[in-house]
C-alpha cells in the first residue's frame, strides 16, 4: 500500500498528506469557504431547474449587436462576466469582507482594511476598459458601447425573451 | 518495469512542454494579465487568498502595467528554471520548486479573481513543481504518487458533490446545465452547427442525462486508483475523454488539467528497492 510505503519514506510528507485530505474533506464538508489550493469541485451539481430563467447580456458595439456566438469562449466569458460582476462587486466583496472580518480582526493584521479589499473604480474607468476589450476582441476601434440585460426562458424551439430588454450602461467616445 | 532517469526526464519534458503550450494558448486569446490589464476584482471566500491580499497587490496589479509584464514573464520562467535546474541536478531544485509552487498560487489566485475563470482549473500548476522539487528517483516517485492520490480526491469529490447537491438525482440536470452554459451563444445564434447541437440535447433531457450520468461515472471510477495503480492506463483514457467533453459540451477550459496525466502515466513504473539508488 503506498500510505505504507510513503510513511517509511519521509513522515514529513505521509502527515501533510494525510493533513491535506483531512483539510480537504473538512472545507467540502463545510460548504463554503475555500483555501487555495484547495477548492470545491461542486459545479454544475446543484439541481438546475427547467423553470431557470437565464440573464443575458447584449453588447452594442457603434449600434451593431455583438454576435457571442462568433467570439472565442473564453473571451466571450471575460466579456458578459466582466459586467455581471462589475454591477455585484462592490456589494459582493464587502460581504466576503464582513465575513471574514471575525476571523481576521482576532489576529488584528495591520492591513485587514475594508479599502484593501474593495474596489477604486467608477463607471466611466469600467466602461472606458469593456470598449477597449471589445475593441481589442473585434478587431477595430469601437466608438460607442452600450449594455442591455434581458431575461430569458427556454422555450421549445430555444430561448424565448421573458422581460424587455433594460439599458445597463451606455459609453461613448471615451 | 522500473522508474528511470530517461522516465524522469520525459516527465519533465512533458510537464514543461504542456506549461508552456497551455501558456502560448492564453497568449494568443490575448488573456495573459498583462494583456487583459485588468480594472477591478471579484474577491472570494478563500482563506489563503485573503491573506494573500493583506499584502494589497491586487490593488498594485491593477494600477501597475509593469507588474502585470513581470507577473507573467516570470509565470512563464519559474516552470523553465524548475526543469532546467532539475536536468542539471542542481542542489537549487527545492527552492525553485517552492518558488515556482507559490508563485503559481499568487498569480493564479489574483488571475481567477481579475480574469473571472475559475480557480480549479489554474490549481495543476500549484502541484506540479512539487513533484520536481528533488532530483532524485526515489523522491520523485513519492512525490508522484503524492500527487497522483490528490488528483484522484479531486476527481472523486466533484461524484460527490453530485450526490450531495442533488445534480446526479435530477434527470432534467443536464439539459439545464447545458441552458446556462450556452445561453449567451444560443440566444445570439441557434443556426450555426454547434447551437443546433446543444438545442438538440437541450430539448432531449433523457439522452443529454446520459452524458451527465457518464461524467458521474467516470469521476466516481477515479475510487479504484486509491487502491491499485492497474487501471490507471483507463483511468487516463477517461480523464483525456473528461477534459474533451468539458471543452467541447460544456466550453470549459480544464485542458491545463493534461499536464496531472503524467501522474497516471508514469505511476506503472516501479521503484528500484537498492541502497545504491539515490
Amino acid at each position: 500500500m503506498f500510505f505504507k510505503k510513503l510513511y517509511n519514506y519521509s513522515k514529513v510528507l505521509f502527515f501533510a498528506l494525510i493533513f491535506f485530505i483531512m483539510l480537504f474533506i473538512y472545507l467540502n464538508y463545510k460548504w463554503g469557504i475555500t483555501a487555495t489550493p484547495i477548492h470545491q469541485f461542486g459545479m454544475f451539481s446543484s439541481v438546475m431547474k427547467e423553470t431557470d430563467t437565464q440573464t443575458i447580456y447584449h453588447i452594442y458595439a457603434d449600434d451593431h449587436l455583438v454576435d457571442m456566438s462568433n467570439v472565442y469562449f473564453s473571451k466571450r466569458d471575460l466579456l458578459l462576466n466582466s459586467i455581471a460582476f462589475y454591477k455585484i462587486q462592490q456589494q459582493h466583496n464587502t460581504s466576503v469582507f464582513n465575513i471574514l472580518d471575525p476571523l481576521f480582526s482576532k489576529v488584528k493584521f495591520p492591513t485587514w482594511d475594508i479599502n484593501n479589499f474593495s474596489n477604486d473604480i467608477t463607471d466611466d474607468q469600467f466602461l472606458t476598459w469593456f470598449k477597449k476589450r471589445v475593441s481589442v476582441f473585434l478587431g477595430y476601434r469601437v466608438q460607442k458601447i452600450e449594455i442591455f440585460s434581458q431575461k430569458y426562458l427556454w422555450a421549445k424551439e430555444g430561448f424565448a425573451p421573458v422581460s424587455t430588454a433594460q439599458k445597463e450602461f451606455i459609453a461613448i467616445n471615451r | 518495469m522500473q522508474l528511470t532517469d530517461k522516465h524522469i526526464k520525459q516527465f519533465l519534458g512533458s510537464y514543461l512542454a504542456w506549461f508552456i503550450i497551455y501558456y502560448v494558448w492564453i497568449f494568443c486569446t490575448g488573456l495573459l494579465f498583462s494583456q487583459v490589464q485588468p480594472v477591478f476584482f471579484l474577491n472570494r471566500l478563500d482563506l489563503t487568498g485573503n491573506i494573500l491580499m493583506l499584502g494589497n497587490l491586487q490593488h498594485l496589479l491593477i494600477k501597475s502595467q509593469s507588474l502585470r509584464i513581470i507577473f507573467d514573464l516570470l509565470y512563464l520562467l519559474l516552470p523553465c528554471l524548475l526543469v532546467f535546474f532539475n536536468l542539471k541536478k542542481s542542489k537549487a531544485v527545492p527552492y525553485i520548486a517552492i518558488a515556482t509552487a507559490v508563485f503559481s498560487f499568487v498569480y493564479n489566485y489574483f488571475y481567477t479573481l481579475m480574469i473571472f475563470v475559475s480557480p480549479e482549473v489554474f490549481v495543476v500548476w500549484m502541484f506540479m513543481p512539487f513533484i520536481f522539487s528533488t532530483c532524485s528517483i526515489k523522491g520523485i516517485y513519492f512525490r508522484l504518487h503524492t500527487v497522483r492520490i490528490i488528483f484522484l480526491v479531486f476527481f472523486l469529490s466533484s461524484a460527490l458533490w453530485k450526490i450531495r447537491a442533488g445534480g446526479i438525482f435530477n434527470t432534467d440536470q443536464m439539459s439545464g446545465v447545458l441552458k446556462s452554459q450556452h445561453a449567451p451563444h444560443l440566444v445570439n445564434n441557434i443556426s450555426d452547427w454547434y447551437a443546433a447541437m446543444i438545442s438538440w440535447f437541450i430539448s432531449h433531457p433523457a439522452i443529454s442525462y446520459t452524458l451527465y450520468l457518464f461524467a458521474f461515472l467516470a469521476e466516481f471510477s477515479f475510487i479504484v486508483g486509491f487502491f491499485t495503480t492497474r487501471f490507471d492506463k483507463y483511468l487516463l483514457i477517461l480523464f483525456c475523454m473528461f477534459i474533451i467533453g468539458d471543452y467541447f459540451f460544456m466550453e470549459i477550459n480544464y485542458c491545463s488539467w493534461f499536464a496531472f496525466a503524467g501522474c497516471l502515466y508514469f505511476s506503472r513504473f516501479n521503484l528500484i528497492e537498492s541502497k545504491n539508488i539515490p
